[in-house]
């Protein structure tokens, strides 16, 4: 079996929730083989960092690695390497992500395991796009795609958004919408928050060809998603998006109502936060034209945005 | 010429080339190890990463990468070498290292 075989329900758990990611992958390196034990390790590791326990999931990713070298086989101590590598550049060494990738890579290709090394790549894709090098990001996501497996949907899918919203960084509209359409073939095999992302990403390309259709429907189903995971700058940003096509459809007094309900937001985030900045704009413009608000609303969902793509620190 | 001496050579010269010119890899496999230019063209056709054309051509010549890359490039420090000893202190970690001692005994 490849180290994805072995791993693939814990991954899917990882994404939807981190915790019992833990402790399965936990119990299961207690009662695993020698061979496959530094999997486990990795998957550990990896939940770890879900969880935004990056020490600890260095530790145990060193140990994963410890583990392989002594019992696995080079796709294997690839797998947790490229584990490690994760980590690092949610610690923001991206140099160290990219060589760990990078040897990830090698060893995959010594027991052709090439779906190995198209996640190798697309790992690289990932940190080129933290370091907002979107035009590399790219290059790296369309040769991860080349190598992936056709059935490894949970990674074609990531690395099919990753490029579509690196060309909409590089104003690739076409392309955004072949990666996009690429990335929807896999939509019911997915977790449910990358899901999220790709409705996300769908509906921005829509409004952008001025089909509004729906649009602010999804908008508020991503809102609501957001909301109820407490992830306020993603429902503020989704409710900038919502007040942005309801003022598009000369839904004038809606969009008022709408912008008031980001109100309660701001209790939920620390007074210097770029969110609760925005969001305050936002709301002193209720009290003023529709212009204002539609200016509001614009400058403060580019704020957000720019907040939640940036390179972790 | 023994197949150490052929691997000490290829890890010089992928060293050198790999050294100062990122762009000469391609060129050397051209003249050295007589890839076609069909494939050179395949390859820049479907805009792979360097690393992963040069995996493609090794695999095609049968070499053995995974020793002559990874040590070309911890020759380099292009790779981290992660140290065997190295402990990151964490309960987590400890936990963990406490299932690989058992499955070692």
């Amino acid at each position: 079996m490849t180290p994805r075989e072995i791993t693939t329900e814990l991954e899917w758990l990882r994404f939807t929730a981190p915790e019992k990611a833990l402790e399965l992958a936990q119990e299961r390196a207690e009662q695993a083989s020698r061979h496959v034990l530094p999997l486990y390790l990795g998957e550990w590791a990896a939940a770890l960092r879900a969880m935004g326990k990056t020490k600890d999931a260095r530790g145990v990713a060193m140990v994963a690695i410890r583990a392989a070298k002594r019992w696995g086989k080079p796709s294997v101590l690839g797998d947790v390497i490229q584990k490690l590598a994760y980590v690092e550049a949610y610690r923001g060494d991206f140099g160290q992500a990219v060589a760990l990738a990078e040897k990830a890579l090698v060893l995959h290709a010594e027991d052709c395991y090439t779906n190995g090394i198209g996640r190798c790549l697309g790992d690289q894709g990932y940190v080129a796009t933290l370091q907002r090098d979107y035009a590399k990001g790219l290059n790296f996501f369309e040769s991860a795609l080349h190598y992936l497996d056709e059935d490894d949907r949970l990674a074609r899918f990531s690395c099919s958004m990753n490029a579509s919203f690196c060309c909409q960084q590089l104003a690739l509209e076409d392309d955004r919408r072949a990666f996009l359409d690429e990335a929807l073939k896999h939509q019911e095999d997915v977790p449910e928050g990358m899901l999220m992302r790709a409705k996300w990403e769908e509906v921005e390309v829509r409004v952008l060809e001025g089909k509004y259709d729906g649009a602010a429907q999804t908008f508020k189903t991503l809102a609501s998603y957001f909301l109820e995971r407490d992830q306020i700058p993603q429902a503020a940003l989704a409710t900038c998006e919502l007040v942005q096509v309801l003022l598009k459809q000369k839904r004038i007094d809606e969009a008022f109502q709408v912008a008031k309900t980001l109100a309660p937001l701001v209790m939920d985030l620390s007074d210097d936060s770029v969110t609760a900045a925005a969001i305050t704009e936002i709301l002193r413009a209720t009290g003023a034209t529709h212009r204002e608000l539609a200016a509001a609303v614009r400058d403060a969902a580019s704020k957000i945005k720019d907040e939640l793509t940036r390179p972790p620190r | 010429m023994t197949p150490e001496e052929y691997h000490l050579r290829l890890l010089a010269e992928f060293d050198r080339i790999l050294g100062d010119k990122p762009h000469g890899t391609l060129a050397w496999l051209q003249r050295e190890m007589g890839v076609s230019d069909t494939y050179i063209r395949q390859w820049r056709a479907q805009g792979k990463a360097p690393i992963a054309r040069l995996l493609e051509a090794l695999t095609l010549l049968n070499v053995d990468h995974t020793t002559f890359l990874v040590r070309a490039f911890e020759a380099k420090g292009e790779f981290p070498r992660i140290e065997e000893e190295a402990i990151v202190e964490s309960p987590q970690a400890r936990a963990a290292q406490r299932i690989v001692d058992e499955a070692q005994e």
